[in-house]
């Protein structure tokens, strides 16, 4: 399986020298699916809730408005940007090689209110990371929840995050079910239609329900899919074991 | 006891304007009316009337031809009319006073004529009369017997009397429960009025102010959109902050190992000057690392830039 990293690096620091940063270069830029899309601009309703029977797209637009927050990667030559979304733990949830390298990461929520992050930790055996941070209190974040069964084929289900660095943005598609990815030691992991953009990684899936279900890490080349990995892979008592992660010099 | 008294004469029922000839044979506590027949053969029903079922004799005819006309009401509430001899009139009178002896004398006398002249209208008012007594009884028996019917009449007259007062009394009750309903009534109507009035100014106040809600709601998407804008553009910024402050930082960086490798040329240089070419041979192993480090420094930057 050919995997496209959807982290977005900007271009102008793309060429920095190899052995600045030690442990760099895994989230290589790659040229981006054009869009295709079923991508939505934000609109204004209501807080969407989990009693409710479906959550319309202004649903989720606005429970990504509450819980996913836009992540800059300042690393040793090279800035990317990505995605996270706030675990019902505290802690955000994004990908490993969103917060990789880094020299400085920052976070900032869709109307602009930065965050202080505190620590950030990886795992070595899924593209997956937790980050601690704090936020100022007009920043109002809301854990979201999460669905531990499986996911079946033909669900629909919607990606929440920041295509290519820019404004918050829903993507709807199904799901094609599950596939193990060999790169990923090797893991199950969830095929999606949904279309995905660099900066879409790290942020949540969710269900019709707004329910998260995986976190989304890749594009496969072949056949454009997103690739999710389970929730269960990232957060409770399954989830793969994290270290924490160290600054570049 | 007198003789029967028997005349000729004429009969009709009242309301019908064909008269009958009939012969009237007044005995002395009935009457017989004996229609007259087609022919002599045929036998006719004798009709004998009680005089005490006689209850009045008007007299409704003019009394100057050889009969007169008299209409003669029955307690039955039937009546009918005959035209008879005067003398036969008088007769029947006396008649009708012996057995209404209780009467007045001349109560059951023909009253004054209240007909048009000819005319054979229905247009008197029976005069109520007492029942009479039966014929043979004593005068002790007759006086009580008039007194019973008497008692039960102000007993039933005192009935309805008292049921009259009774209904009048619960007349007047329904009458002012209905003035007062008709006042709560009144009452109710005008607060349904005011409260339909109010109801009115409310919905119109509701629809003003939901059409502001909704202008309030595309102005607040309005401005949610543009907050989306404004975050999205300092992000942007803050990207191209961060991508200008690493490019400084690998810029410092490449100067300084540019200056290192600079001061460790100059220095080659004067051990070449001063002919120490052993030192200047092991700067020069010095040297050539930094200075290569700083070539790399050089090309990043420059890659970085542009």
């Amino acid at each position: 399986m050919k995997l496209r990293p959807i982290a977005a690096t900007m271009a102008v620091l793309a060429t920095v020298t190899a052995g600045a940063c030690s442990g760099s270069g895994s989230a290589s830029p790659t040229t981006a699916t054009p869009p295709t899309s079923t991508t939505t601009a934000p609109t204004t309703t209501g807080a969407p809730s989990t009693t409710d029977p479906k959550v319309t797209s202004e649903d989720l637009m606005e429970l990504a408005r509450q819980s996913v927050v836009r992540v800059r990667n300042t690393g040793c030559g090279e800035l990317s940007v990505g995605s996270a979304w706030l675990a019902d733990d505290g802690r955000m949830v994004s990908n490993q090689h969103v917060v990789e390298g880094v020299r400085g990461l920052e976070m900032s929520t869709w109307d602009g209110r930065d965050m202080t992050v505190a620590s950030i930790e990886a795992a070595d055996t899924a593209d997956v990371s937790r980050v601690v941070a704090t936020w100022p209190p007009a920043a109002v974040l809301r854990p979201m929840s999460v669905r531990t069964t499986r996911v079946e084929p033909g669900e629909r289900i919607a990606i929440l995050g920041y295509p290519e660095g820019g404004e918050l943005a829903v993507s709807t598609g199904v799901s094609l079910g599950y596939a193990t990815d060999l790169d990923l030691a090797p893991r199950e992991i969830l095929k999606l239609t949904n279309v995905v953009k660099p900066g879409n990684s790290g942020g949540p899936a969710v269900d019709q329900l707004g329910r998260v279900v995986g976190v989304v890490y890749a594009e496969e080349i072949k056949t454009d899919a997103a690739l999710v990995i389970p929730i269960t892979d990232a957060v409770g008592p399954t989830a793969v074991p994290m270290q924490p992660v160290l600054a570049c010099s | 006891m007198s003789e029967p008294t028997a005349v000729s004469g004429y009969y009709r029922p009242v309301g019908s304007n064909d008269w009958s000839a009939a012969r009237f044979v007044q005995h002395v506590d009935w009457l017989d009316l004996t229609p007259e027949p087609p022919s002599t053969a045929a036998q006719v029903p004798v009709e004998r009337i009680g005089l005490s079922e006689i209850t009045g004799v008007d007299e409704i005819g003019p009394q100057g031809g050889a009969l007169a006309t008299i209409e003669i009401r029955r307690r039955s509430g039937t009546a009918f009319q005959a035209a008879v001899p005067p003398t036969f009139i008088e007769a029947l009178c006396n008649g009708l006073q012996r057995v209404h002896h209780a009467q007045p004398p001349g109560s059951i006398v023909p009253n004054p004529i209240v007909a048009p002249a000819g005319g054979a209208t229905d247009t008197t008012t029976p005069t109520p009369t007492e029942p009479p007594a039966p014929v043979g009884t004593s005068a002790p028996a007759d006086h009580r017997k008039r007194l019973v019917p008497r008692a039960l009449a102000v007993l039933v007259v005192a009935g309805l009397l008292g049921a009259a007062v009774g209904l009048f009394a619960q007349s007047r009750a329904q009458r002012d429960r209905a003035e007062l309903a008709e006042s709560e009534l009144v009452a109710t109507r005008g607060q349904l009025d005011e409260t339909t009035a109010t109801l009115e100014r409310t919905r119109g106040e509701l629809t003003s102010k939901q059409t502001a809600l909704d202008a309030a709601n595309a102005a607040n998407g309005d401005l949610t959109t543009r907050v989306s804008e404004l975050g999205n553009e300092k992000a942007q910024v803050q990207d191209e902050r961060n991508a200008a402050q690493e490019l400084g930082r690998l810029g410092a960086d490449a100067a300084a190992r540019m200056t290192s490798c600079a001061d460790l040329l100059v220095d080659i240089i004067g051990y070449v000057l001063e002919e120490f070419y052993a030192t200047a041979s092991i700067a020069l192993d010095t040297a050539t690392p930094v200075c290569q480090s700083a070539s790399s420094a050089v090309g990043a930057f420059q890659a970085a830039a542009g």
